[in-house]
């Protein structure tokens, strides 16, 4: 039976670049307030004539895929290049280059559209340059869904090592900060701080990227053990109180506060890490990482801004051996949808 | 043969070729090609390229389909009218779907971007514009929208590979089928025509100011059309279980990158060829009754596809274009070319493609000069596109 296991994770967050960094701000836990990401180690992984032709966007999924393959101490050789293929997922996409496609229209008429902008605002780009970057050769498909993007995204992977299409795949989960979504944000009556565990509209975009190399291995952070994109809550509660976590992406939408509510009613002790990424859409894909590094640590980290064992914003269980066998984690996808996943050891 | 297959029992399109399957196959069967001034898009440009729009489609006929209350784009309006059309092939009444477990997976690119120009020219002049541009956007992700309106339970996906994302939904959607995720997926593609793709391919100069002419040693570039491909896709025994006709088999997928160039396809088309080999699984080249190419009247989207299909198939075999019909459907072109495809295979014939009359020794291939009769299970359509991505479907004769 295949055993898909994360072998490496490449993170660009807010919090700084590398697991490393994301390590470090988890033991921290303290909130971000400003969650804009820095892309400057790219020029480790990319000559700059390469990388220039790439907007923020690509750049921080690039960064977070190359990351990834340093992590899981693969070799880019011809067998990786042929053998691997690329999942990347995005909610709202290439948001700038989307933008400044616009801007160049508005401010120089029709005649002055950038051929340059108009590829770069396309989704699929930065797997692209992914693919181009690293030699990957595989298949290569871009998702996006908003909240659904990571439970397909993954699905697709499962399915590629499962069925031998590749040995191994690379889920990139990418979002970037726009002024049109802030604009919108704010309209809405969002501010912050992040408050995951609260009633209220405390939405804060916040971008970055994060990549995970799947394999079917014997070694690595963890297991993917079960990945369900649509489950009513009910369910979703009942697979949980078998997991000894339950990692959730709830970022401050007062739309999705029911049904997490719903979601942590149960006896599973649950967190939510979005006041140290943002609230994105691909939440659930940072989540998973932490959740990944929680299970390889054994460590359950602090929630930034809420403490310990506080019963009305977040349950916290006690740090333990071998406190993590089995974890879940989850988005709310609807009024009464889940995309779930358990990671194992 | 087995129970885990994925059949097509029901599709439909929308496309500037016809409103509906039927007419478009007539009018593309009888050769005729309808390309239209572009003029509602507005474009201050100094060369413009032909469109194909789509027919003006009814209301009434998706009233069963649409979310109450909510605003529709053009793409899911284009997509909702060949759902409705595939879901009456295949027996079905959207109110029996509810709440079960059906996938949903769309191809698209404009219709997972926010480039409604208006509010934005607002919001950079500080005019503080009305949410609404951004409401219809985070509602209209066309295959969120589809499992919301009709309250399905099952896995979700709106798939942006630029221009195979047709081919890959319909991909995703059998390997959900084959996961057991679910037992039944509605699966295609859906694009509008928009200022945005269009100025941006006259940016990169590979649109043609004439109607396209796809393999035409004479051909200079594409046209942009609109529309939408809906496949049911279920799995064998579920639709021999409900006592549905499996019209065709998706017997193979395969997808490649090129990890060559971020717009421009790999010369030799080692990766296309990667993909169809993939997607052939273990029927022989000699089997395949023709090919739906790409075919977007590029000069490099042909002669790699055609110098490709020459390499794999030889150079005799069946091709033909139809995007002299459709025009360049982008998200959507993968999925409709699947309807077409598997409509060449029950009727035993496929169109001319329309725009060529003179061979590129280029292309290695000839592609077809009238309506041609074709014999055979299998039939194969390939996408390319931006970012190297190539992919291939090969359809089965379902009987």
């Amino acid at each position: 039976m295949t055993q898909v296991k994360i072998t490496g994770i490449g993170a660009v967050t807010a919090c700084g670049q590398g697991v490393a960094a994301l390590l470090a701000a988890l033991e921290k836990g303290s909130p971000g307030a400003d969650y804009r990401v820095a892309t400057q180690g790219l020029d480790e992984f990319v000559p700059a004539k390469q990388s220039r032709r790439m907007d923020n966007f690509t750049r921080m999924a690039v960064l977070a895929a190359c990351l990834a393959v340093r992590d899981a101490g693969i070799e880019a050789d011809a067998k990786f290049k042929s053998e691997t293929g690329i999942v990347f997922g995005s909610a709202l996409g290439p948001q700038g280059s989307s933008f400044s496609f616009l801007d160049g229209i508005m401010d120089g008429g029709d005649n002055c559209a950038s051929s340059f902008l108009f590829t770069n605002s396309v989704h699929s780009t930065a797997a692209a340059q992914v693919a181009l970057t690293l030699g990957i050769r595989g298949p290569m498909r871009t998702v996006t869904a908003f909240n659904q993007t990571a439970g397909a995204a993954f699905a697709s992977a499962l399915n590629w090592i499962s069925s031998r299409v590749v040995n191994r795949v690379m889920v990139i989960l990418t979002e970037e900060i726009s002024a049109v979504q802030q604009y919108g944000v704010a309209r809405n009556g969002a501010h912050g701080p992040i408050g995951p565990f609260g009633k209220g509209c405390s939405y804060v975009p916040g971008e970055g990227s994060v990549a995970f190399m799947l394999e079917d291995s014997a070694q690595g952070y963890c297991a993917l053990r079960h990945l369900d994109q649509c489950l009513s809550v009910d369910a979703a509660v009942g697979r949980a109180a078998n997991c000894d976590m339950l990692f959730t992406a709830a970022a401050g939408r007062a739309d999705e506060f029911e049904t997490y509510s719903r979601l942590w009613s149960g006896q599973t002790p649950y967190a939510a890490y979005s006041p140290l990424y943002g609230s994105l859409y691909a939440g659930m894909g940072l989540e998973l990482a932490i959740a990944a590094l929680s299970i390889k640590k054994q460590v359950v980290f602090p929630i930034p801004g809420i403490a310990a064992n506080d019963k009305k914003s977040g349950k916290h269980p006690m740090a333990g051996d071998s406190l993590l066998k089995k974890v879940a984690i989850a988005a709310v996808t609807g009024p009464e949808r889940i995309a779930y996943a358990e990671l194992g050891i | 043969m087995s129970d885990s297959d994925s059949v097509i029992s029901g599709m439909g399109c929308f496309c500037a070729a016809g409103g509906d399957l039927a007419s478009a196959w007539k009018e593309m069967t009888a050769g005729n090609s309808n390309p239209g001034s572009p003029a509602g898009l507005k474009a201050a440009l100094k060369r413009l390229s032909p469109v194909f729009a789509a027919p003006a489609g009814s209301e009434n006929k998706i009233a069963a389909l649409a979310g109450a209350g909510m605003e529709k784009t053009r793409c899911v309006f284009f997509f909702l009218t060949a759902l409705a059309e595939a879901l009456a092939q295949a027996g079905l009444d959207a109110a029996d779907l509810r709440g079960q477990r059906i996938g949903v997976c769309v191809g698209t690119t404009v219709g997972c971007t926010l480039n409604d120009e208006q509010f934005y020219r607002e919001f950079r002049e500080g005019k503080e514009p009305g949410l609404m541009a951004i409401d219809r956007f985070l509602a209209n992700n066309p295959a969120q929208y589809v499992s919301s309106a009709l309250d399905l339970y099952g896995p979700v996906s709106t798939i942006n590979n630029a221009c195979t994302s047709g081919v890959d939904a319909i991909g995703q959607a059998r390997e959900w089928i084959s996961d057991g995720l679910c037992d039944m997926v509605i699966a295609g593609g859906t694009d509008e025509l928009s200022r945005i793709p269009y100025l941006g391919f006259s940016s990169l100069l590979n649109t043609s100011e004439l109607p396209c002419r796809p393999f035409d040693l004479k051909r200079d570039g594409l046209n942009l059309g609109e529309g939408a491909g809906v496949l049911i896709m279920e799995r064998r025994a579920a639709a021999s279980a409900r006592g549905a006709k499996a019209l065709v088999e998706v017997a193979g997928y395969g997808t490649c990158g090129d990890a060559y160039h971020p717009t421009a396809p790999h010369p030799q088309g080692l990766g296309l060829e990667q993909a169809i080999r993939r997607a052939l699984g273990g029927i022989a080249p000699g089997e395949i009754s023709f090919i739906n190419a790409h075919g977007t009247a590029t000069t490099a989207n042909d002669q790699v596809e055609g110098s490709t299909f020459a390499r794999v198939f030889g150079p005799q075999v069946t091709v033909f274009g139809s995007k002299g019909y459709t025009g360049h459907t982008l998200g959507a072109a993968g999925a409709i070319e699947a309807v077409f495809i598997a409509q060449g295979l029950l009727s035993g014939e496929i169109p001319a493609t329309a725009g060529f009359s003179e061979a590129d020794p280029g292309c290695a291939i000839v592609p077809t000069c009238s309506l041609t009769r074709v014999k055979g299970d299998f039939a194969l359509s390939t996408s390319l596109a931006f970012g190297g991505n190539n992919s291939a479907l090969l359809l089965k004769l379902g009987k």
